[in-house]
């Protein structure tokens, strides 16, 4: 299979539409220059199949969630999780967003109420994954 | 040219201790020596920086994206893999290349070596643990008091007395997270439960202040062991290092990598490259000890001899991590005063091991959190509220079985002059799932599918090369650390151990260092 460099524009719009589906703050500009350094370093060429993929996720605004966690739970080390795992730690180390990563006060009813849903959604999300997987032909 | 009584070979644990023992001789340390970064920008607790300070991309990531380590290389220690603790693994791969399928340890070129990364653990070894080694606990039990003295150790004589020994000049311990004080409090009043079932808990003996000693602070709670180094409290050796080079009671010259040795007629030349030029420099002394840590010592010995067919024994401790879970403090309030450092010591001695296997009990709270949520097995924002509301009820225990000495686990040097390593993973589990039935006794989670076990030289207890024996042959030491077939090449780090028991090693090593330094200095140990 080809090996292709994805651009500099390809990179920045997965910054952008992955942290769209994770976070509510808007992006910061340096966390996009930083993914797009440390895609360089990381993942400096991709297969043209997982480029294609990335390209349609975007473009189709697909469930990256779903799509992400189907690939892990198949293989740990795919391109995708290793993209998001890059934006997770370019966004953790933000005080902007200290709180979705640390209870800074004490949530038992809350922490509850978030994490049953949250196992609850596995399962579906899980199928959702699989489902576009094959539907749109990523890898 | 000058000569000097001793060249030392490496600043870590070994090579320190023994410079220190031999304080007063002239003694010349070769090292490489890399120092770290400017880290002031980590001053302060690790938590409050993170809520308050707008972007801590530097100190946390690095400019080089150092943290992303593991997602595009060969996986190595979270704790090495942060931008100011990164310069302990320089160039490591360049200096000493290894060749393993499985291989995950790493080893460092660093002023003070692999222990700028500890976890600071302090554990004699009784007789049982020196089963093979030609020499007695009571023999290393006037250098584990002197260091002991030196370091400052915290820890209590306490169920775990009879595996640690009575320790009289211990500091009070660390305080405890909440995850570790219920877990000791459930097992003090389940007491008779786990004892019988070989289970016995304790708090840790660590290299950790509790209390100003000998011009270092006492330990604060900001939990920055995963990214800063030299925390004043807690003890590398390279304070005692910095502390000889400025009263000059050693030569230390840095940025050598030492190759080789050749023996002449009554003194030893050593071949070092010199890192900035690349030129080869002799130095030569009346003895040599390499204690270079225990795969660069038996890359040094093998090289000197030419030989490159030869396989030397390469013992490591295998480990296995449980994650446990504490139901009760779902929900907690993130705590920002914390250490990242071992919070219980755990041994199992039953029928289910061969001699005692020694565990130890950690938090959650050390490393980045997207250094474990891809590791979690929900989607990711499914694993984002996992994380936050149980990181403070959820720890793992790391247990640590005996390095075995196997014919399939060796290293040898290849010609290129990369080390060839292999070993022989083993079958672990009985003892896991063991614990995690008793633990569940007391409201701690964990399940066998969810153990993890390390690919090998993930607990960098690395020994055994040139193991000390009674009657040593070829490749192999007397009890003073004397290479067989040598007259005044000494070898002082792990690779003289003739075992390698379920105890963390490090406290063992510098006190038998000691031992063979203080001998090499009397003279005690001419052939």
């Amino acid at each position: 299979m080809d090996l292709l460099v994805q651009s500099e524009e390809m990179l920045k719009r997965e910054a952008e539409y992955f942290h769209g589906r994770f976070f509510r703050e808007a992006l910061p500009s340096e966390v996009v220059e930083r993914y797009v350094a440390a895609n360089r370093i990381c993942i400096p060429v991709v297969e043209s199949g997982t480029a294609a993929s990335m390209e349609k996720l975007v473009s189709h605004h697909l469930d990256v969630e779903a799509v992400e966690y189907a690939f892990r739970l198949k293989n740990r080390d795919n391109a995708l999780t290793r993209k998001i795992q890059i934006l997770f730690y370019l966004v953790e180390v933000r005080c902007k967003y200290f709180d979705y990563f640390f209870n800074s006060k004490k949530q038992r009813l809350r922490a509850a109420g978030s994490i049953l849903p949250a196992v609850a959604m596995a399962p579906y999300k899980l199928l959702k994954g699989k489902y576009l997987i094959r539907r749109y032909g990523l890898v | 040219m000058a000569l000097f009584e001793v060249i030392v070979v490496g600043s870590g644990p070994a090579g320190t201790s023994a410079a220190y023992a031999l304080r007063g001789c002239n003694v010349l340390m070769l090292d490489t020596g890399f120092t770290p970064p400017d880290c002031s920008a980590l001053d302060g607790n690790i938590f409050e920086l993170r809520r308050n300070r707008e972007d801590m991309f530097l100190p946390l990531i690095g400019e080089k994206f150092e943290s992303l380590h593991n997602i595009h290389q060969r996986k190595i220690s979270l704790k090495l893999k942060s931008p100011f603790m990164h310069y302990i693994v320089k160039d490591w791969e360049k200096l000493s290349p290894v060749s393993s399928r499985d291989y995950e340890g790493a080893c460092s070129f660093a002023r003070g070596g692999l222990a700028n990364a500890w976890g600071a653990g302090v554990y004699r070894f009784g007789d049982d643990d020196l089963r093979g080694f030609p020499v007695t606990a009571a023999e290393l039990d006037p250098w584990y008091k002197i260091l002991t003295e030196h370091i400052g150790v915290s820890g209590r004589n306490d169920d775990l007395e009879p595996y640690f020994g009575h320790e009289a000049a211990l500091m009070e311990p660390l305080r405890l997270s909440p995850f570790a004080s219920c877990f000791l409090r459930g097992y003090e009043n389940n007491r008779a439960y786990f004892n019988g079932r070989g289970i016995f808990v304790g708090a840790p003996r660590l290299a950790v202040l509790t209390k100003d000693h000998d011009g270092r602070k006492k330990y604060e709670y900001e939990n920055l062991e995963f990214f800063k180094p030299h925390i004043p409290a807690v003890y590398t050796p390279e304070y005692t290092l910095t502390r000889m080079i400025r009263e000059r009671s050693i030569h230390y010259e840095d940025g050598c990598l030492v190759e080789s040795y050749r023996e002449r007629d009554g003194f030893v030349e050593v071949f070092a490259r010199v890192l900035k030029t690349g030129a080869v420099e002799t130095f030569r002394a009346g003895k040599l000890i390499l204690a270079a840590g225990a795969l660069n010592t038996g890359k040094i010995v093998l090289r000197s001899n030419n030989d490159y067919e030869s396989r030397l024994p390469f013992l490591d401790n295998p480990m296995a991590v449980m994650p446990l879970f504490r139901i009760n403090g779902i929900g907690a309030k993130q705590e920002m005063e914390g250490a990242s450092l071992a919070q219980m010591n755990i041994i199992y001695d039953g029928p289910l091991a061969d001699g005692a296997l020694q565990a130890s009990l950690y938090g959650a709270g050390g490393p980045l959190r997207s250094d474990v949520l891809f590791d979690l097995p929900l989607p990711m924002s499914s694993n984002m509220a996992l994380m936050k509301n149980v990181s403070e009820c959820s720890g793992a225990v790391m247990l640590f079985y005996p390095g075995r000495a196997r014919e399939e686990n060796y290293m040898k040097l290849r010609p290129d002059g990369a080390l060839e390593i292999r070993s022989v993973e083993e079958k672990l589990g009985t003892v896991e799932n063991l614990l995690l039935r008793c633990f569940r006794k007391i409201g701690y989670l964990g399940a066998s599918f969810m153990c993890y076990y390390p690919k090998l030289g993930t607990s960098l207890h690395f020994a055994g090369m040139l193991p000390m024996k009674e009657r040593p042959g070829i490749y192999q030491t007397d009890r003073y650390g004397r290479l067989f077939g040598a007259r005044n090449v000494f070898i002082a780090d792990g690779a003289c151990f003739s075992a390698l028991p379920s105890k963390n090693l490090t406290f063992t090593i510098m006190a038998n260092s000691m031992r063979i330094a203080d001998a090499v200095k009397r003279g005690q140990a001419e052939s």
